[in-house]
């Protein structure tokens, strides 16, 4: 094996240490893991790390001035600043619902923002 | 005045009080009362709205907004009763003495279950050096005032203290557009979940600084700069080391504390280490018709573990209420080696599983965690790795909680530091 | 131009009590002040002691003035409803030197008409204040000195001020004076000239640049930094007396201050510093306060501090307060040398200045209507449940609690913000009212208090600020 990464997952708060010994995906030897779903999250992150990503955006007519919203999926870490900046052209006005999909196909990500909160 | 009357009354409609409540209802109370200070429902959850909760208790990762939502959706649909924009002002024998806009409301129960959260640790607190300008914030306060109110709080910023608000507000602030210089921390350890270093700081090449703290503070109307300095093994600073960083922004993550003036108001015996009450199993004060959970009780690291104790709270609040809590003598529940607290801090023998949540002292590997009573060894676990920064949970089991006698201590032995 | 009878510089104690003496007559008043607030620099960061003579150096001017107004300021605080309390103070004997210096000051107190200020054994004294050491030799007791919120004090003096006509121009420095052939033609701020027959300099701390500019500065204002600790209400050992140290080589002035708002005070250090703005803590400074304050009330708990703040005292060279008509620019009075005594003789000052512009020719017509008395913003945590009830109905805001620590409604903040001579900032509001004064430090009320000052003040939630015009609480 040519790499070695320490992965701490966050799958769940336990932030198990793993370690991925690997050159591609397919021979990755995974040690560390409590449960297995340790396993794909730590592959991953040598390759393509993934992330959910909340934040908010402004809304119309409520005393909460934004709303809270995420990803109905991870989405790549790398693009996690375009998420950022997408947003600032965003506004919204009540009502709400929790689960409403704000933004379709989310920067193509195959995943949708959707609203956290229903105002 | 306005006078009311409910078997059961919980102060505080975040996660701890929502959870009570449905569970007093579930559990045979007629009628229940929340008091709610805000205008809406969700405590801190509202400003939480990074994901990360509810694994344990949904099995799938929420947001803050979602899990509070969740609970409310839940609570309104089992006919709790709620009182917003309502604060509760001191308790007076049985009577919960509250104010709105309406006027003074004198509400009698039959149990109450206090939920009021924790507030964080201030600078004043830790009686750090310097300026006293503009442009230094609480984690959580910077919190709400980005996540509710839309504020930007700063474009260069430094934070004190690694707890997970400090280090979520790292990512938050990073996202926002803002430059976080550094996560300082006195201790050589993280405060808060490795995850969340993992994906709030290293993900943003976040530079964490251990065994730091900050000397000084400059700026004359808002802030300018921040002197951190390593420390020595007594926590002392090495003023040699020291070093500035340019900000206009600090935020302190520096730990939370129960809020519990109001149950001082009802001279319930609090715990020095905890700063919340001390309770026996059922979640109990040592007055006993008023019960406590959640961060008012002792500060959590996950809602979940949140949750489910106020669940044991709201349905021993209800059992008390219809007069059908058992009471019996109660023996000690201690922290023994390795271990700071152990909440409950008092057990009676019972025909039922005991619940017990505890943080550990230092961080260590290969842990065995063992709870014993005066006859031996009740229950033991073993982990691969412990922080002072994680809830353990060990519970003993029906059969063995019906005969503990003596005094119940736990201990925490790491293998490895 | 802004034209009136009398210009005042500075609205500290001094400033604010010559403010409301001269309101009482057909005058124009105007105060201006380089703060965004009133309460200057010194008056609004001290221990609010409102003390005797005793120890005073006897038959100077201040020691006059100051015994003269602590027999008025019980009736002063009672017209303008300010609280205050009489605790009395006590100075624990904890070392064989000090029994001698002890003696003196009693003769010292005798000459300054001060009879009841008396040494004690320690039996007496522990039995009065229980929370000294018990080590202690015996003590001195004085029981007229009094605390009052300084703030509370200075500020009720300039709304009374300004609810008899007098004018407050505030975030207002000023940068120059034009004068000539000994008369002052203007005086320059960033907010235009000012003119007046009587110019008078109560600038405290910044007395020696106002004084400068009409060629009268014979003196040296040297800024002497002063630590404290505030102490939550709730912490298990409290004072109930004034605790103060009798000099010794041992000791270095730290007192333990019961106040009025139940928040023990415990300091100040004494350090001379370069920069008068300098009013950053220290953990040396804190250190020492927490060390001497230990040694003569061994149960405080240090870790209940919910804030430490600095005073900057005005310490002048050479000493004592120095009241001087101008001879040179006639019209031109010059306060200087008031220091922390100055809470209590700012009521005396006041009466000495005023009685001496009458004498130099400026003819008094009392005032008709003169209002005598002003009500205090009634608190909303001290009231009982059917004032409350009472408070609500007549205003629903007062069941709005806004800071929870201090159980500050919104109807007692917008009061602070709307009264004359109001807050413009976050800690004009917190002096006032106490929202952000308690545990959590604004923790919790900090982001409703911007949005309530942003709406009453009309200016954006980004323009808040602290303090002062460059303190933003936000980014923008």
């Amino acid at each position: 094996m040519d790499m070695k990464k320490i992965v701490i997952c966050t799958v769940c708060p336990n932030g198990c240490e793993i370690t991925v010994d690997y050159t591609t995906r397919e021979d990755a030897v995974v040690t560390g893991y409590t449960c297995k779903r340790g396993i794909p999250y730590a592959i991953n992150e040598c390759f393509e790390p993934m992330r959910t990503f909340t934040s908010s955006v402004k809304i119309n007519g409520s005393d909460r001035r934004v709303l809270p919203v995420k990803t109905s999926g991870p989405i790549p870490k790398a693009r996690l600043m375009d998420a950022a900046e997408a947003l600032k052209a965003i506004e919204l006005t009540v009502p709400v619902k929790m689960g409403d999909v704000i933004v379709e196909n989310f920067l193509d990500t195959g995943v949708n923002l959707v609203s956290a909160m229903s105002l | 005045m306005k006078d009311f009357s409910y078997p059961v009354v919980v102060v505080g409609g975040g996660p701890a009080g929502m959870a009570a409540a449905i569970s007093a209802k579930e559990n045979g109370a007629e009628k229940v009362l929340v008091i709610e200070r805000e205008n809406r429902l969700g405590g801190i959850l509202k400003q939480c709205i990074h994901a990360g909760f509810g694994l344990q208790y949904f099995g799938e990762e929420l947001s803050g907004p979602e899990y509070a939502e969740r609970f409310a959706v839940k609570a309104k649909e089992a006919g709790i009763e709620f009182m917003l924009d309502t604060t509760a002002l001191e308790i007076r024998e049985q009577t919960l003495v509250c104010v709105n806009t309406t006027g003074v409301l004198h509400i009698n129960f039959g149990a109450l279950v206090l939920a009021m959260g924790c507030r964080e640790r201030t600078r004043a607190n830790l009686v750090i050096p310097g300026s006293r300008a503009a442009g230094i914030y609480s984690a959580g306060t910077a919190q709400k005032l980005i996540n509710i109110y839309g504020h930007k709080v700063g474009k260069e910023v430094v934070i004190l203290g690694s707890g997970d608000i400090g280090m979520i507000m790292a990512r938050r602030l990073t996202l926002g557009g803002a430059k976080v210089k550094a996560v300082v921390e006195i201790m050589p350890y993280l405060a808060g979940l490795a995850r969340n270093k993992a994906q709030c700081l290293d993900d943003f090449d976040i530079p964490l600084l251990l065994s730091h703290t900050v000397v000084d503070i400059t700026g004359v109307d808002r802030v300018e700069s921040v002197t951190i300095a390593p420390v020595d093994e007594n926590r002392k600073p090495i003023m040699e080391k020291a070093e500035v960083i340019d900000c206009d922004t600090i935020l302190l993550s520096v730990g939370l504390i129960p809020e519990n003036e109001l149950t001082r108001s009802a001279d319930v015996t609090l715990s020095g280490i905890t700063k919340g009450a001390v309770v026996n199993q059922y979640k109990q004060t040592d007055k006993p018709y008023i019960f406590a959970c959640g961060n008012v009780l002792h500060v959590n690291d996950l809602v979940d573990h949140v949750s489910h104790e106020s669940e044991d709270a709201g349905k021993y609040a209800a059992m008390y209420a219809a007069g059908k809590l058992p009471t019996v003598d109660q023996i000690e529940v201690a922290p023994g080696e390795g271990v700071r607290y152990v909440c409950p801090q008092k057990a009676s023998p019972a025909d039922m599983p005991i619940d017990l949540y505890f943080r550990t002292a230092a961080p260590g590997r290969n842990t065995t965690l063992t709870v014993s009573d005066d006859n031996g060894v009740l229950i033991t676990k073993k982990l691969l790795v412990t922080t002072p920064g994680t809830i353990e949970k060990m519970t003993i089991p029906a059969d063995k909680a019906k005969n503990i006698s003596g005094k119940i201590v736990v201990t925490a032995v790491h293998k490895e530091a | 131009m802004n034209k009136s009878d009398v210009l005042i510089i500075g609205a500290g104690a001094v400033g604010c009590a010559l403010a409301r003496e001269l309101s009482k007559y057909n005058l124009s008043v105007t105060v201006v002040d380089k703060n965004d607030d009133v309460g200057g620099d010194a008056s609004k960061s001290n221990s609010g002691l409102f003390s005797t003579s005793a120890t005073m150096p006897v038959g100077t001017l201040e020691c006059r003035l100051r015994t003269i107004a602590h027999s008025m300021i019980m009736n002063v605080c009672k017209e303008l409803d300010v609280p205050v309390i009489e605790c009395g103070s006590i100075a624990p004997i904890l070392y064989p030197d000090q029994l001698e210096t002890a003696k003196g000051l009693t003769e010292r107190a005798f000459q300054n008409g001060v009879y009841d200020y008396e040494i004690l054994p320690a039996k007496d004294i522990l039995e009065l204040e229980p929370t000294l050491n018990p080590e202690i030799l015996g003590g001195i007791y004085s029981p007229r000195d009094r605390q009052a919120n300084q703030f509370i004090f200075v500020s009720a003096l300039a709304e009374n001020a300004a609810e008899n006509g007098v004018e407050f121009v505030l975030d207002c420095p000023v940068t120059g004076m034009d004068v000539k052939d000994g008369k002052i033609y203007a005086v320059h701020t960033p907010k235009g000239d000012f003119s007046a027959t009587w110019v008078i300099n109560a600038a405290g701390l910044h007395c020696d640049e106002i004084s400068d500019m009409v060629g009268e500065c014979d003196f040296k204002i040297n800024p002497r930094k002063g630590e404290f600790y505030v102490f939550s209400h709730d912490t298990p050992v409290k004072v109930s007396h004034i605790i103060s140290s009798v000099p010794s080589p041992k000791t270095r002035g730290v007192l333990v201050i019961p106040t009025v708002d139940n928040n023990m005070l415990v300091g100040p250090t004494a350090d001379d510093v370069e920069d008068k703005t300098d009013v950053k803590t220290t953990s040396g400074g804190l250190a020492s306060i927490k060390a001497q304050a230990l040694n003569m009330v061994p149960g405080l708990r240090f870790e209940d501090t919910i804030t430490q703040f600095v005073g900057v005292r005005a310490a002048r060279t050479p000493e004592g307060y120095d009241i001087r008509f101008s001879e040179k620019v006639p019209g031109f009075i010059g306060i200087s040398g008031v220091r922390s005594t100055g809470l209590t003789a700012s009521i005396g000052i006041a009466f000495y200045v005023v009685h001496g512009m009458k004498e130099a020719g400026l003819e008094l017509v009392r005032k008709e209507g003169w209002k005598r008395t002003r009500k205090g913003i009634v608190r909303f945590a001290d009231a009982t449940d059917a004032e409350k009830d009472a408070l609500i109905a007549e205003n629903p805001l007062y069941g709005k609690i806004v800071c929870r620590c201090e159980q500050v409604t919104e109807a007692e903040i917008l009061q602070a913000i709307n009264r004359p001579v109001g807050a413009k900032t976050m800690d004009a509001i917190k002096r006032r009212v106490r929202a952000g004064m308690g545990r959590c430090q604004g923790g919790f009320c900090g982001p409703t208090v911007i949005e309530i000052l942003a709406r009453e003040l009309g200016i954006p939630e980004e323009e808040v600020r602290k303090r002062g015009s460059k303190a933003f609480m936000l980014d923008k």
